[in-house]
């Protein structure tokens, strides 16, 4: 270990002396790879994370960790026992009188039947249970006693633990001394001690502990040098974002997925995990690390383009910086391309072409007509025409004469972005989203580029004539198969739209930079779903938690992603320029097991530890809180569930832990959850939770049993066919309501992420024009449209409201209304006073009479702003047996007379009440005021058991 | 610095970037306010905010990954001093309250006037904290708790008999004015009231969170 460190020392001290005897070349600036890039290049080749406290973890000092057989992983630290699933941290209390003493926690164990086990440093000894901490051996006053370090099952029989030097077995909850164990027992005490210190734990042996050290199982070896550096193999350092090395550390856990645990003594607790993906280093001057485009000549050596101005151009020997141009604006370089005279071609961003020279620096061209210039891309016919495309269209260049391509051959108005040569032809696709094949003799447009719209084109590969793959920047991807083209989007499981570039590697896979990571895909089966939607897809996407620095790609530039010639493809990145080996981008294989973790019904939460939950009496809300477990990557676990009986097609919830069901009607249903982890591999098994929803006992089956032996008794079964006909369509229709409640959320969702977004821009847009240039003459007609663009948001905030099955219950239109009511008469200057109880029912609460009820009183609040000349009014709810009271009034003139009621709207407040299935009172005094009372009978409420 | 009026720096996060670049422009048409970034995720916010250090940050509730009030909750953690104000196309009082609990000192509908969201600004910088009957409603329920049989520090996080006096005035719909003159105090007092209704309500979230915790905080560090 020693070794490795030191001997890069001699290597960094020899090779700056090398730079200065390269003489000649006009550089900008040179700067050598040296020993720091080489320990830079070696650390990126883990991933790591760190949890601390802020995180959730209940403190920093973390002593012990373990897996168990379920999958979780538990964490013992100074302030407590927790169960970690990747995102949330559960913290585990002792039960009763043991919540007042504070326990010093030592080490956790998980034999292979699932119990947990933690110890403390008084030598106490708990098994965790239910959430809760159950104690088996108390801590032991001063002088302090000998710790339990092991526990062990017997074959088939009860846990046993040793307790310093003596074996004790746990008997009902009870400890109870093992004074001759057989030869079997000690065996596994020995091998449960060996795998403990092969599996990261320090055994303390004598008066020396052995520090931690872990053998992995692809045969790594994780231990520390002299200078407590924790190091793989003696010779890659691992190294903790935000935490000086050497750092200390308790224990070491390998978990299934393969990633390295670190449990340290201050600064919280550590994944790290093998990337996936590496940086490229690259050492020079200040400049940013953002890449533009890559490319590997001939000859081997790595070109890349740099965000703030030049190009580097990385070897085996080191990299070193070159600058286009000796004084002056340095502009980046938007294009690379070396021809087949191993010439290299460099276009600077929106100014000219450059042509590297004998002498190593670059010398402008075409400088007295300036054409080509501005080029995004470069290409070389198989006759040798060099073919450059850009923001000024297309030109060739036969290494005499300059040729432009316009509107006269099929070019018109063409900002180019990306060209290829297939079959002899030239390729070249636009900004807008097309793309034409052609040549000298000119160029047609490939077929209909409506499916491309206008789309960026940023990446082509042409495999053959009836297969040209074409990236764009917001569309997907676009596969041309000889007579049109065809998406790959958002349905068909492409992680992100906005794809950069499109590689191919030697494994027959597609390779796509996009502002979502790198992703790839089989083109078997891309080409398979082309023909047939049926067809599976299979995507990766690599981003940050697979060592990228940044999930987004550069694309606009060429090349924006090339294949090198060991095969390993690179891409630039805003935070520098990657590169991965196919071959060994493994995939997480491993299913994520799914864990109930909660389950509401009328946001009441419910017991679940036998699995099954009991609701009702009649329709009723089920919320269920889940986890999976994939400690790799647990930000991109996703997941999909059905409430089996209700709706048959699985629901896509994302990341989201959480499903909700709206008024789920009685029965009996099987609520289904999958994880799906960040490689696309489902949960083995999907978790299941039994639910029964009672129904009304004048709904439900024994009465209607009983009341069809009555009638059967009375007229001979016919009542027992109806019942049973009435309840069949009952379910059916239930059935459809629910499809109905999903599209309500959708519409809902839509019309509050586009409608609603862009009407604010508009209606904030046109209220500071109005605002800006008094004189204006616009004025007036500003005003006007800012003042309608707000009622109009105002109106959508409303249809929203309405729609969304998540505010269907009783305090959402408590709050909605009284909000609404403030805001309305706010602006016709009448006070309001609202009188509403603190506490209001947790009843469902149908989108019908929901919106029924609201616009009955929005019709009240109407006439009162129109009618009564009112100065104040009082907004008053109630809640009284069973029902809902809303009472609006005003102490404005009133009426008297009939036609006055007429003003009123009586009539309507009365249809649109009885509608909702309520009733409509409205009281005058005149001159004292008109009162309006609303009243709704409630469902009965969930009984609350509080 | 001296005689220049002071320039009041502002950070937006949202994630629909027509929107945040409308916001820009209504927070830069008040001179004395810049607007020194438009950030459309959480996660790229907090990294930013730290290196930027904004006095005050318009935070919309929907964000992609992250949502709003997490990012408002790491936010105060590590950076207190620096002012949140919750910005939402729609009123949903439960995410705007539970905002408010991790540390949001005020709110705003996004179709507010140009003026009023200046206005919202120049209320949260100079220290108030604007706060509406339904928002006023959750805040009482808050720290109506029942009382728990064994004394915790939460129940020290209680309201004085002015705050909830006032409270009480809001939830029926008194304006600051009109709850200043009831009370006899000046406006100022019945905004430095609430002001610290807003911070008791950080305190008991946080404390909240921390009680779970509560039996080990003493532990002794043992040998590493």
């Amino acid at each position: 270990m020693k070794s490795a460190a030191s001997s890069q020392v001699p290597s960094a001290g020899h090779l700056p002396g090398s730079s200065a005897t390269l003489p000649g070349v006009r550089l900008a600036a040179l700067f050598l790879v040296f020993a720091a890039t080489l320990s830079a290049a070696v650390a990126a080749e883990v991933v790591t994370h760190v949890w601390q406290s802020e995180d959730g973890l209940p403190g920093n000092v973390v002593r012990s960790l373990v897996q168990a057989a379920d999958g979780h992983l538990w964490v013992a630290t100074a302030e407590g026992v927790v169960r970690f699933d990747g995102i949330e941290f559960e913290p585990i209390e002792p039960d009763g009188e043991l919540r007042r003493i504070r326990f010093a926690f030592w080490r956790l164990f998980a034999p292979e039947d699932g119990s947990v086990w933690v110890t403390t440093f008084q030598g106490g000894l708990f098994r965790i249970r239910d959430g809760r901490l159950e104690q088996i051996v108390p801590d032991a006053p001063r002088p302090r006693r000998p710790v339990v370090t092991q526990v062990v099952l017997d074959a088939g029989g009860p846990p046993h633990f040793l307790l310093g030097e003596e074996i004790w077995r746990v008997e009902n909850g009870h400890p109870a001394r093992v004074t001759a164990p057989d030869a079997a027992l000690l065996e596994r005490f020995a091998d449960d001690l060996e795998r403990q210190s092969a599996g990261g734990r320090a055994i303390h042996t004598g008066a020396d502990p052995v520090p931690a050290r872990l053998h992995a199982r692809d045969g790594s070896v994780w231990a520390q040098d002299e200078s407590g550096q924790l190091l793989i193999d003696g010779r890659t350092p691992v190294d903790l974002p935000g935490v000086p090395s050497p750092y200390l550390y308790n224990e070491l856990l390998e978990d299934r997925d393969g990633n390295v645990w670190i449990a340290t003594p201050m600064n919280g607790l550590a994944r790290v995990r093998r990337s996936r993906v590496k940086m490229v280093p690259i050492t020079h001057g200040p400049s940013q690390p953002a890449a533009f485009a890559v490319m590997q000549d001939r000859a081997g050596a790595w070109w890349i383009a740099n965000r703030s101005g030049g190009i580097d151009r990385l070897t085996e020997q080191g990299n070193e910086h070159l600058e286009l141009v000796p004084t002056g604006y340095q502009r980046p370089v938007a294009a690379i391309f070396e021809d087949r005279d191993q010439r290299l071609w460099l276009a600077s961003r929106s100014g000219s072409v450059f042509i590297r020279d004998e002498t190593g620096g670059f010398s402008p061209q075409f400088t007295e007509t300036q054409t080509p210039s501005k080029v995004r891309a470069i290409a070389q016919g198989n006759d040798g025409t060099l073919w450059f495309g850009g923001e000024q269209g297309l030109a060739s260049y036969d290494g005499t004469k300059v040729r432009t391509y316009g509107a006269e051959a099929g070019l018109p108005e063409c900002d180019i972005t990306v060209l290829t040569i297939a079959d002899g032809s030239l390729i070249a696709a636009t900004s807008d989203g097309r793309v034409f094949r052609g040549g000298a003799e000119g160029f047609r447009l490939l077929g209909d580029p409506e499916p491309l719209q206008h789309w960026w084109v940023s990446g082509l590969l042409a495999k053959a004539r009836d297969e040209l793959w074409a990236a764009t920047v917001g569309g997907g991807l676009f596969l041309w198969n000889g007579t049109s083209w065809r998406q790959f989007g958002t349905g068909d499981g492409l992680p992100d739209l906005r794809l950069t570039c499109v590689l191919e590697d030697d494994r027959d896979h597609l390779w796509f930079g996009s502002l979502g990571g790198i992703l790839r895909a089989s083109r078997k089966q891309l080409l398979g779903r082309a023909t047939n939607r049926n067809q599976p897809l299979h995507w990766l996407r690599l981003d940050r938690s697979d060592g990228l620095p940044t999930r987004e790609c550069i694309g606009g530039y060429q090349p924006a992603g090339w294949k090198g010639s060991d095969g390993q493809l690179w891409f630039p990145t805003s935070g520098g320029v990657v590169r991965l080996h196919p071959g060994l981008v493994g995939e997480n294989e491993q299913p994520p097991p799914v864990f109930l973790r909660a389950a509401r019904v009328n946001g009441v939460e419910r017991d679940i530890t036998d699995g099954r939950i009991e609701a009702g009496p009649g329709r009723t809300r089920l919320e269920f809180r889940f986890a999976g477990l994939d400690y790799s990557a647990p930000e991109k676990v996703s997941y999909r569930a059905r409430l089996d009986g209700l709706d048959d097609a699985w629901r896509e919830l994302g990341s989201q832990r959480l499903a909700a069901y709206e008024a789920v009607p009685p029965g009996q249903y099987s609520f289904q959850v999958v994880a799906v982890n960040g490689d696309g591999v489902a949960s083995a098994t999907p978790l299941r939770v039994a639910v029964r929803v009672k129904a009304h006992f004048w709904k439900s089956a024994w009465f209607i049993v009983a009341m069809t032996v009555l009638t059967l008794a009375g007229t001979a079964g016919i009542g027992w066919h109806f019942a049973r006909r009435r309840l069949k369509r009952r379910v059916e229709a239930l059935k459809i309501r629910h499809a109905r409640e999903n599209e309500r959320s959708r519409i809902a969702r839509d019309l509050h992420d586009d409608l609603g977004a862009r009407l604010t821009e508009i209606s904030i847009l046109s209220a500071l024009a109005a605002e800006g240039g008094d004189e204006n003459t616009l004025r007036p007609s500003l005003d006007q449209l800012s003042g309608k663009a707000k009622d109009v948001v105002a109106t959508l905030d409303e249809i929203v409201w309405a729609v969304n099955p998540r505010e269907d219950t009783l305090r959402s239109l408590v709050d909605y209304l009284a909000a609404f009511a403030r805001e309305f008469l706010e602006t016709a200057g009448i006070a309001l006073r609202t009188e509403i109880p603190r506490l209001i029912p947790e009843t469902p609460l149908d989108a019908a009479a929901r919106h029924g009820v609201f616009l009955a009183a929005r019709e009240a609040l109407n006439n009162l702003v129109k009618h009564s000349k009112a100065g104040r009014a009082r907004l008053a709810v109630r809640f009284g047996a069973g029902s809902l009271e809303i009472r609006i009034e005003d102490n404005g003139r009133g009426f008297s007379q009939e036609w006055e009621a007429k003003g009123y709207g009586v009539a309507n407040l009365r249809d649109r009440m009885r509608t909702a299935g309520g009733e409509c009172i409205i009281a005058s005094v005149p001159g004292e005021g008109v009162s309006v009372t609303l009243t709704l009978p409630l469902l009965a409420g969930p009984t609350s058991s509080a | 610095m001296p005689a220049k009026p002071e320039i009041t720096e502002v950070a937006i996060v949202e994630d629909n970037a027509a929107l945040g670049s409308s916001l820009k422009k209504v927070v830069e048409s008040d001179p004395s306010l810049r607007c020194i970034g438009v950030w459309t995720t959480a996660e790229d916010a907090l990294k930013k905010i730290d290196a930027f250090r904004p006095r005050i940050i318009l935070m919309d509730i929907n964000l992609p990954g992250m949502s709003g009030i997490e990012a408002t909750a790491r936010l105060k953690q590590h950076l207190p001093d620096i002012k949140v104000v919750m910005v939402t196309v729609y009123r949903d009082h439960d995410m705007i309250f539970a905002a408010l609990k991790a540390g949001a000192c005020g709110y705003l509908l996004k179709r507010s006037n140009p003026a009023e969201v200046r206005e919202a600004i120049h209320d949260v910088r100079a220290g108030g904290a604007p706060m509406s009957p339904e928002i006023a409603r959750r805040v009482v329920e808050a720290f109506h708790q029942p009382a728990k049989t064994e004394p915790s520090p939460i129940d020290e996080v209680r309201l004085s008999k002015r705050e909830t006096e006032i409270l009480e005035l809001l939830c029926h719909g008194l304006a600051n004015k009109e709850i200043a003159d009831k009370l006899e105090i000046s406006i100022e007092t019945v905004r430095v009231h609430l002001k610290h209704v807003y911070e008791k309500l950080h305190v008991r979230s946080r404390t909240e969170a921390a009680m779970k915790f509560r039996d080990s905080r003493e532990e002794p560090r043992f040998p590493f």
